[in-house]
């Protein structure tokens, strides 16, 4: 161990040449030294290893098991929403087996549901009216006061149908909108609030701002300011509702939002905050919506499909 | 946006996708399967009962430390030992000739005995890199470290190894 190479004196270089990322002068002279092959050695056998595989389905099975058992010890504990609601056990058996969920805000009173990612649920409303919620939103309502307010809490995105009666009033973080009867699309993430008229007209209100929407007009508002005004032709629904994400000038950062929404992926690293996104994605193929969204910019990315983790250089 | 990861499915689903390399994970630091298997339920108990505190983008970073602690307070009691299944195992070796078939199995079982020489810090970096075929950043991120410091793991490591082996 008298004469020190490269390859013993920078503590990283081992780790480098494995991942492939030493120069060309660097892994010449590596391949030079009496060591090299001892290492190649090393790295074909334990390449060759592997672990007995691990049933997913069976270790999962019972711990389903284990969570049966802690829910009947203890089962009002759980509070399954952030805003403290306190689930009945109803409510978590119809979330294991059909992954709706279905909550009570306070009292009896307060009809919640939610999506996960990569979900969609339509609901019909006590008036008749219906609902498709798009993935990992929620929509909250009042049931007592439905009859005499039409008022709904969304986050997220979902479509409208909405039988005539009296005013209908959808209300987000970032905005609302009121019709009395028509066909809309509420989508409300992160900073941008979005509405899309289908039939009738909708009144949309974002900080202080109220514009009425005829049927074929969309617009978009970014953190309280609107930033486009589009229409759309020979459009009937919005084209989540088909299985296809579309998006018009957009942070890129929103844009990968949409991916954590429709598929949840885990996103990392540096995403350059200027970047805006136009362009459209499949929800049934995590692999080339990513590609389809980063593909435009001059970005590195990794993707697990498996562990559904992104990261961007 | 979920919050937290109280709810069954998104719980699943987070097993589904953490759980075969955390048990991975788990052998490498106590080399049973049947308690890595185990140590596995125990931490996704342990999700499931702190869920609220959770969100699905922290809860894999949650699972490897509480997996950690585990380690931490079982016994270290006896040695760890591997018997590492092999892609050369039945007939692609067969076919070989019987002397590479000694000489793998011989080299095989040294180089096993090396591993559990390994410091824990290290061995668990050259196995999710040679077996799960992690990058060195995915495993900075499951051990809360910098890529750095997995580097330089992974480097002595290897170096560690050569100098065990070249022992016999």
């Amino acid at each position: 161990m008298s004469k020190q190479n490269q390859h013993t004196a920078d503590d990283t270089f081992l780790a480098r040449w494995l991942a492939g990322e030493l120069s060309d002068e660097e892994l010449m002279q590596f391949q030079a030294s009496d060591e090299y092959k001892e290492y190649v050695e090393i790295t074909k056998v334990a390449d060759s290893f592997s672990l007995p595989e691990y049933n997913v389905e069976e270790e999962l099975s019972r711990f389903k098991k284990t969570i049966d058992h802690t829910k009947q010890v203890n089962a009002p504990v759980y509070q399954l929403n952030r805003t403290h609601f306190i689930s009945i056990a109803a409510a978590i058996l119809i979330a294991v087996f059909t992954g709706i969920y279905y909550f009570y805000l306070g009292g009896p009173d307060m009809i919640t549901f939610e999506t996960a990612y990569g979900e969609t649920q339509s609901l019909t409303l006590p008036d008749g009216s219906t609902v498709i919620l798009n993935a990992s939103s929620s929509l909250s309502y009042s049931e007592e006061e439905w009859e005499s307010n039409r008022s709904l809490n969304l986050q997220g995105e979902a479509y409208f149908k909405v039988t005539t009666g009296n005013k209908f009033t959808v209300q987000t973080d970032l905005g609302s909108v009121s019709v009395l009867g028509t066909e809309f699309n509420v989508k409300s993430r992160k900073n941008v609030f979005n509405a899309a008229c289908f039939e009738g007209s909708i009144s949309v209100t974002s900080s202080e701002i109220t514009k009425l929407l005829e049927p074929g007009q969309n617009i978009q508002f970014e953190d309280g300011e609107i930033i486009s005004e589009d229409t759309f032709q020979n459009v009937d629904q919005p084209s989540w509702m088909t299985g296809v994400v579309t998006l018009t000038n957009v942070p890129l950062l929103f844009a990968l939002d949409e991916l954590t929404s429709q598929f949840g992926i885990q996103i990392s690293g540096n995403i350059p905050v200027e970047a805006r996104f136009t362009g459209s994605f499949p929800t049934n193929n995590a692999s080339s919506a990513v590609q389809l969204i980063l593909e435009p910019f001059d970005l590195q990315y990794q993707f697990d499909s498996v562990s559904k983790l992104l990261t961007i250089e | 946006m979920q919050e937290n990861v109280c709810e069954a499915q998104i719980i699943e689903q987070i097993f589904r996708t953490v759980a075969p390399q955390l048990r991975n994970y788990l052998y490498y630091r106590c080399s049973s399967i049947e308690r890595a298997n185990d140590l596995v339920q125990d931490a996704f108990a342990k999700l499931w009962e702190k869920c609220k505190d959770v969100t699905p983008g922290t809860a894999k970073s949650f699972l490897y430390t509480i997996a950690k602690n585990m380690m931490l307070n079982l016994v270290k009691k006896d040695n760890v030992r591997y018997n590492f299944a092999s892609s050369y195992d039945g007939e692609t070796l067969n076919n070989e000739n019987p002397e590479f078939n000694m000489e793998y199995n011989e080299y095989k079982v040294k180089l096993e005995t090396a591993i559990a020489a390994l410091p824990e810090g290290q061995r668990e970096v050259f196995l999710m890199n040679r077996i799960d075929k992690l990058t060195y950043r995915e495993i900075a991120e499951r051990l809360e470290v910098s890529q750095k410091a997995i580097e330089k793991r992974m480097h002595k490591a290897l170096v560690k190894l050569k100098d065990i082996l070249h022992g016999y």
